[in-house]
């Protein structure tokens, strides 16, 4: 068995064939890094680069920190940013309207159908929250859909989300018809033979309703806060418990136990709680042309002019992202990109100055350039890798622990082009290229 | 006599200066065979190191031809002249060129690695070659925790662990003390003596002096040209 510390036992199977790999993405794309020709185990190569990067303690730990700090920062904007299509989604590009008083669903087109025509251009969908009183008022059955099937059947999950109070403090959100969340301390009251019975509500429970020969079951995938005031203050209905449900669910539930007959959508027993309208433009645009702000404000204004049509919804104030704060944090994605890129750079560039005399030694004694490229790229690799990885794992941490920010794998992708795969694709060919610029010759000529 | 595995014929090899073209060696002829033992001798800037770069395949020559075991430096391609330099050639520099982050064994196994030889026969090469050298005890050190001898004992070892038939060895013991400079001698007479050829080539007036006994040529340049051709009765018919 090998003794010297380098020569760590590896699966060499699966190395020669990450290298045959390497060499059909050589030959493929033509990168311009050419590894030379025979089938000599480039791994042991590769190995003693990750060995000297290991070792060259203080260059390697400076790196590693650079590379570190760049992949985190990255990763937080890019996680903030990210966040902005799903949970803030509607501080960046939406205008809330909320019935001052309960308001029926019977009377909402009248109310929005001149805003839903003349503004079409800048609305990218309107987004109604409805609500439905059932079990003796003890059951408010709420759910979102789109107005006139303006808007897009993906943002309704978050429109649920952002439904104050509507955070989950356990489970998750519906994503299948079938599927609901009710609140903390959700009771239901029931005198079955002259008996009081009560059914208390977790996740994974099923809450089956039976009206004549019909059964529809929901089940519970997740809590929300019992805080149920705004709710309440639009219906007027002293109701104690709350039950989310996809549209296809709502629908249901109103004809099959509530027994309405006609669209859903325009039922004088159904309740408006809110009416939500995004406005038009990517998330991206906003750091270039800022139509997202424009559209707003556009918006907001004509809404304010129409005010006595639309009574009684009223545009509520909710905390808006500014422009400048969005636009931020894009920059600084992008300026930790670049240094990530920079650092790559002069990273590639140290090895190459460093190693100068040992690269000339090994082309001298023998190594031909494909194994002298892999053994400087195995020394520029680990580095890059290592410190991506940690801070990959560092952003991860900070944004789920501290930050709080909803999980998700994009950002994640996004970074391994952006913070990884690009910047070693630099630093390999400006490697390979600059390994081959060193003559062997220069091993006699050193000069202490 | 047997054929020369290396031979150079009216060699100039020129470089761009500051003030233009300089001769850095000037009809520059020799051959070697197989066992001998050369001996480049001159001054600093005599063109010693030019020499060994071109009788080596590291460079090539601006006029005349080098011929390395029957094929000519200029039909080859840096592939093989990398694979001639594997496989028959090991160098010994004057500044030892360790690498510094790598073990006294791993240093000497470098020139193996790109090799298909299995990494247990690799070490046990290496081993081998060490305790010759009186280095065994050493193989774990790094080259910055030996003397300058020490160290030029691991590059001597690092040049005979691919057997290489030919040892071209630059100002190998420029850096070290008298003591030092002996043990790295005998190492190289030594392999000598077992059938490889070496070519040294030195600025010390002393150590030409010392070595013309056993050398089988000693070639005097100075500022490019050859000023002196000494080849020994005895050596002769070699």
């Amino acid at each position: 068995m090998l003794s010297v510390p380098y020569l760590v036992s590896a699966n060499i199977t699966r190395i020669n064939a990450l290298f045959k790999a390497f060499y059909l993405f050589n030959a493929t794309i033509k990168f311009g890094i050419s590894l030379g020709s025979g089938s000599m185990p480039y791994y042991r190569v590769l190995k003693l680069g990750f060995s000297l990067a290991t070792r060259a303690k203080i260059r390697s730990t400076i790196f590693v920190i650079l590379f570190v700090l760049a992949t985190t920062v990255s990763l937080l904007q890019l996680s903030r940013i990210y966040s902005y299509g799903t949970h803030d989604l509607l501080r960046l590009k939406g205008v809330v309207l909320e019935p001052q008083s309960p308001m029926r669903s019977d009377v909402i087109d009248e109310k929005l159908y001149g805003i839903y025509n003349d503004f079409r251009d800048v609305l990218s969908g309107i987004y109604i929250v409805y609500g439905l009183s059932i079990l003796d008022n003890q059951l408010l059955v709420i759910s979102v859909n789109t107005y006139r099937e303006l808007g897009f059947s993906e943002e309704i999950r978050w429109a649920v989300s952002e439904f104050k109070p509507t955070a989950l403090i356990k489970g998750r959100y519906i994503e299948t018809k079938g599927e609901g969340i009710v609140n903390d301390g959700f009771y239901l009251n029931f005198t079955e033979y002259g008996t009081p019975l009560a059914v208390h509500l977790s996740v994974g429970d099923v809450l089956s309703f039976r009206a004549g020969y019909r059964e529809l079951k929901i089940r519970i995938v997740g809590i929300t806060s019992s805080e149920l005031s705004v709710f309440k203050k639009v219906t007027d209905l002293p109701f104690e418990n709350v039950l989310f449900v996809d549209w296809e669910t709502f629908k249901d539930i109103a004809v099959d136990i509530k027994g309405l007959s006609g669209p859903i959508e325009e039922s004088s027993q159904v309740y408006v709680l809110r009416v939500i309208f995004l406005v038009k433009g990517s998330v991206i645009s906003a750091l270039t042309s800022g139509d997202i702000f424009k559209y707003k404000t556009v918006l907001k204004e004509e809404l304010s002019k129409r005010a006595s049509t639309l009574t009684p919804l009223k545009i509520i104030s909710i905390e808006e992202i500014i422009p400048q704060e969005y636009q931020a944090m894009v920059i600084l994605f992008i300026v930790s990109v670049l240094f990530q890129m920079m650092v790559t750079g002069i990273y590639a560039i140290l090895i190459i100055r460093f190693r100068r005399i040992d690269i000339a030694t090994l082309r001298a004694i023998g190594w031909d350039s494909g194994h002298v490229k892999m053994f400087v790229i195995g020394e520029f690799l680990s580095i890059l890798v290592i410190g991506f990885v940690i801070g990959i794992v560092a952003g991860g941490i900070y944004n789920s622990f501290l930050l709080r920010l909803p999980f998700s794998t994009i950002p994640y992708i996004v970074l391994l082009f952006t913070n990884m795969i690009i910047p070693v694709l630099i630093g390999i060919k400006y490697t390979s290229s600059a390994t081959l610029t060193i003559p062997p010759s220069e091993a006699f000529r050193r000069e202490e | 006599m047997s054929e020369p595995i290396i031979e150079a014929i009216n060699v100039t090899k020129e470089f761009s200066g500051k003030k233009g073209r300089v001769k850095a060696l000037e009809n520059f002829n020799l051959k070697v065979h197989p066992g001998d033992f050369i001996i480049i001798y001159g001054p600093s800037g005599a063109g010693k190191t030019t020499a060994l770069n071109l009788l080596s395949g590291m460079d090539r020559p601006t006029k005349g031809d080098i011929i390395i075991y029957k094929r000519n430096v200029k039909d080859l391609s840096e592939e093989e002249l990398t694979k001639i330099r594997r496989e028959k050639i090991g160098f010994i520099f004057q500044f030892f060129n360790l690498i510094n982050h790598l073990t006294v064994l791993e240093n000497v196994i470098v020139p193996l690695l790109p090799s298909n030889m299995p990494e247990e026969e690799i070490i046990t090469r290496a081993e081998v070659i060490l305790s010759e050298l009186g280095l065994i005890g050493k193989k774990n050190r790094y080259p910055t925790e030996l003397s300058g001898g020490e160290q030029q004992r691991v590059a001597i070892a690092r040049a005979l662990v691919s057997d290489p038939e030919i040892i071209m060895a630059d100002e190998p013991v420029a850096q070290l003390d008298e003591k030092a400079a002996e043990v790295v001698i005998s190492a190289l007479l030594r392999a000598n003596k077992e059938g490889k050829t070496i070519i040294l080539a030195t600025a010390s007036h002393n150590l030409a002096s010392n070595l013309r006994k056993f050398a089988t040529k000693t070639i005097s340049l100075e500022r490019g040209r050859i000023t002196k051709e000494e080849t020994p009765k005895a050596k002769k018919q070699k």
